[in-house]
């Protein structure tokens, strides 16, 4: 297992190089520099250089990003030339957000996906059907449109919870989960349609098998048959549709805390996109890389606790 | 980097995974179980109450929601966009009342000094101190000048005919302007920011300016109370020299970007006024919120190519006149914007020094053929139209490209989503004509951002007209009374030279529910300054 890790863990430090690279190469060919964004609109072509060669900017963007690698490697991911914050301080402030919406939301998602799934699985019929409707049209409805419906229902029409914002749970637990509930609801819904459908999959292809009818023959309960033994045999890929959604709720989240005003890492990543906040979104980039090499580590080292071989491997 | 909770939570998931498919299988008293878990979550979290910002005991607190986050807190850098933002906590030289009229503020007083328009002297209220105690004089002023000349902001392009500043006396400052610059106390004021002092420890730490205030304004932000890009709150200025104007012990500004999000937290009380726009107006007007709205930028096309380097029917006048015949402005404006927006053919508004009373272009699709075929584009052509999406400025050219097809003028619309890559775009001279979305402003002020040669954003052929460049000159050297009527002529050439194809002007909103009074939006003053707004009787 250790081996595993070490494995993953090395193959992860080309990964988080070639996407911070990636992403400041693809922000330097985008339209537009910081410069310009200092400037606003009324600026001389001569200010403009000037406030370029002062900025750095007209170096070469290897050189640029080299330096901001040097740093990153000691820590310090910079300052905004924009709006004069600290990067590693602002990531550090909007990361609880984010991760919050995004943990409570794979928890719901899985709670509910995967109860969803087995239901399906086990009872088909009518049932069944109802259950691949409903994970079809969770699918369907787009997080943005939801969160507005659920606002106005819950906060407007029957004010129950707030509309925006975000309480940091040091400064309220129950203020926290109150400016939770209304946003992971929105993540969850799609999410959750998306593991039943996995689960539902996986349980059917695991009922199928034999050692099932060798089971039910020596007399094992419905129950005992149903989680003991086929749902730990259909984990794996549900685990891994889970690890995805997680991911995926990486992105997700942008237009939610939009919504929801909340001062997550989405927002910073497209106001850092939009204000050419290179320092900023370089950090935003090397965060949620680091986020999703986690992720993807512990995926596996839950394959490896599910099923033996994988640790053997 | 604190990712520790991943972990954690895997863990728990995985437990509470048996857990939940356990439920599954116990079947009706499970299910059960878990929806009156769920409804006891809810009902425990609404009944919880939630944090919130701590104002003055017993004074009234102001929540105002803005749809971004400011680039900066420092006045020397930040976008006018976010001008409340520093409106609270920079007092302003001068200050440009609803009405118009400009009445001092730090400023005592204010004087050209001689003919021309090319010096000007400033004298300072006396005992005037900032938020951080430190004293306002002549040096102040002096120093804050420089700096912002020095910061590349949006206000250091008002500033830089700015060549001397000389300090008379403990109060007095004169400057010494390399042009005539005929209107530098509205520069002076809230709405261009040069005005708005910072201290001089302040000055001596300008990093610090961008995540803190220190300025002479009725209130101070509190950092303690702050979020950065989520909400911003401001408490009074204990050294506030106006102390009796003061009238909220907290003004919180949130962060909400979308609109129908800040208009549901309208509604349900989280915030008092926020900036609307047209797209919820009618929704805010059905839930009994007050709206109130003033025109403020006009749209339409800007006819850049002006010399025909790309398309060479844009270098003939009366092709630039034929188009503007063409679109019909009234039906266009009441199709999009409905009784809130105001038809238009001229960059200023009705009411404001420059308007011309007269209509140049009446909608007349028949005189518009005959003046293309008397330039010889019977047939028509075709060119390339950037717009943007961004602020919904894409609408109008869409809009009016219909009619500019009745008169064989097809129009190639390319859109860009992002404000950068279309601003990008439209200085790199590929495009011969774009959407343009432009906050109207003095005349004098617009020229070098909007008409002028020197326009490199908004003019990016560099297009010069020697009557127009002239008018603009003597313009400049007049005083208020005698510059009105030189700033119709320069409004009355735009028009008849046709460098834009304005349709409308869109207004600026502002929705409030009953609790504040005196958020009202004029020609003068688009914007509002929340420092002037009060509880409700």
């Amino acid at each position: 297992m250790l081996r595993l890790v070490l494995r993953r863990l090395a193959l992860s430090v080309p990964l988080v190089g070639v996407i911070t690279l990636l992403t400041f190469l693809l922000q330097s060919v985008a339209p537009g520099d910081t410069a310009r964004t200092l400037l606003g609109v009324n600026y001389t072509p001569a200010a403009h250089e000037e406030l370029r060669h002062e900025l750095g900017l007209d170096r070469p963007v290897l050189v640029q990003y080299g330096d901001w690698l040097t740093g990153a490697l000691r820590g310090d991911l910079g300052t905004s030339p924009i709006t004069g914050l600290d990067v590693g301080a602002e990531i550090g402030n909007r990361l609880a957000v984010t991760l919050s919406l995004i943990v409570a939301a794979t928890v719901v998602a899985a709670l509910a996906g995967i109860a969803l799934g087995v239901l399906s699985a086990v009872r088909q019929g009518w049932l069944g059907r109802a259950v691949d409707v409903l994970s079809l049209a969770g699918l369907g409805l787009p997080n943005f449109w939801l969160g507005l419906v659920l606002v106005s229902l819950f906060a407007v029409a029957l004010p129950l919870l707030p509309a925006t914002g975000y309480v940091p749970f040091t400064d309220s637990p129950g203020g926290w989960a109150r400016s939770l509930v209304l946003p992971v609801a929105t993540l969850t819904v799609a999410a959750a349609a998306v593991i039943a459908a996995q689960t539902r999959d996986a349980m059917l292809a695991a009922l199928r098998q034999d050692f099932v009818d060798t089971f039910r023959a020596n007399g094992a309960s419905n129950r005992s048959v149903v989680v003991r033994h086929a749902l730990r045999n259909a984990a794996i890929p549900v685990v891994t549709v889970v690890g995805l959604v997680f991911v995926s709720l990486v992105s997700g989240t942008v237009l939610v805390e939009a919504v929801f005003a909340m001062p997550g890492l989405g927002g910073l990543a497209i106001q850092a996109a939009t204000q050419h906040d290179l320092p900023m979104l370089q950090g935003v980039a090397l965060t949620f890389t680091l986020i999703v090499v986690v992720v993807n580590l512990l995926v596996d080292l839950t394959y490896g606790w599910l099923d033996p071989k994988v640790r053997v491997r | 980097m604190g990712i520790s909770l991943s972990p954690a939570a895997l863990s728990a998931s995985s437990s509470a995974v048996s857990a939940a498919v356990s439920s599954v299988i116990r079947r009706v008293a499970a299910r059960r179980a878990a929806a009156a878990g769920v409804a006891a979550a809810l009902l425990l979290a609404a009944g919880c109450g939630g944090g919130g910002s701590q104002g003055e005991p017993g004074a009234p607190a102001l929540d105002i929601g803005h749809p971004s986050a400011p680039n900066s807190l420092d006045p020397a850098k930040i976008n006018p966009a976010f001008n409340w933002y520093v409106n609270l906590a920079y007092d302003p030289l001068i200050y440009r009342a609803p009405d118009g009229e400009l009445v001092g503020r730090l400023a005592e007083s204010w004087r050209y000094v001689g003919e021309g328009n090319t010096a000007f002297e400033i004298t300072l209220r006396p005992g005037v101190l900032f938020s951080d105690g430190s004293p306002l004089s002549a040096e102040v002023l002096r120093d804050n000048i420089a700096y912002f000349q020095s910061a590349a902001g949006p206000a250091a392009a008002y500033l830089a005919p700015v060549e001397t500043v000389e300090v008379v006396d403990e109060r007095t400052v004169r400057l010494g302007l390399s042009e005539p610059s005929p209107l530098l106390p509205t520069i002076f004021t809230q709405d261009y920011l040069a005005g708005d002092l910072i201290s001089g420890p302040g000055l001596a730490d300008p990093a610090g300016l961008a995540t803190a205030t220190a300025g002479a304004g009725p209130y101070v932000l509190d950092p303690a109370q702050s979020v950065a890009n989520d909400h911003y709150t401001y408490v009074p200025n204990p050294n506030y020299w106006d102390r009796a104007s003061v009238r909220y012990g907290r003004v919180t500004i949130k962060v909400l970007p979308n609109p129908n999000s800040a208009l549901a937290a309208l509604r349900t009380g989280q915030v008092d006024v926020i900036q609307g726009d047209y797209t919820t107006a009618s929704a805010a007007e059905s839930a009994g919120l007050r709206v109130t709205y003033t025109p403020q930028v006009f749209q339409g096309l800007a006819l850049a190519d002006r010399g025909g380097e790309l398309v060479p029917a844009l270098g003939d006048v009366r092709v630039r006149q034929a188009l503007n015949h063409a679109v019909d402005r009234q039906r266009i404006t009441e199709a999009l914007f409905g009784r809130y927006g105001t038809a238009t053919e001229q960059i200023v508004l009705p009411g404001t020094s420059g308007y011309v009373e007269t209509t140049r272009y009446p909608y007349d699709p028949d005189r518009a053929r005959a003046l293309l075929a008397e330039a010889g584009y019977a047939d028509g052509f075709t060119m390339k139209v950037l717009t943007t999406s961004f602020a919904n400025t894409h609408l109008v050219p869409q809009a009016l490209a219909a009619d500019l097809e009745q008169v064989g003028v097809t129009l190639e619309l390319v859109n860009q989503a992002e404000a950068t890559n279309y601003l990008t775009d439209m200085a790199s001279r590929a495009y011969p004509a774009y959407g343009i979305g432009y906050g109207t402003q003095p005349v004098h002020l617009m020229g070098p951002g909007l008409f002028l040669p020197s326009a490199a954003q908004f003019n990016p052929f560099g297009s010069a007209d020697p009557e127009l460049e002239a008018l603009y000159q003597q313009a400049a050297a007049l005083d208020d009374a005698s510059r009105a009527e030189v700033d119709q002529a320069i409004i009355s050439r735009l028009v008849e030279q046709a460098w834009f194809l304005p349709v409308v002007f869109v207004p600026v909103f502002f929705f409030a529910n009953d609790d504040v009074a005196g958020i009202e939006p004029t020609n003068h003053e688009p914007i509002p300054n929340p420092v002037h707004w009060r509880p409700a009787a």
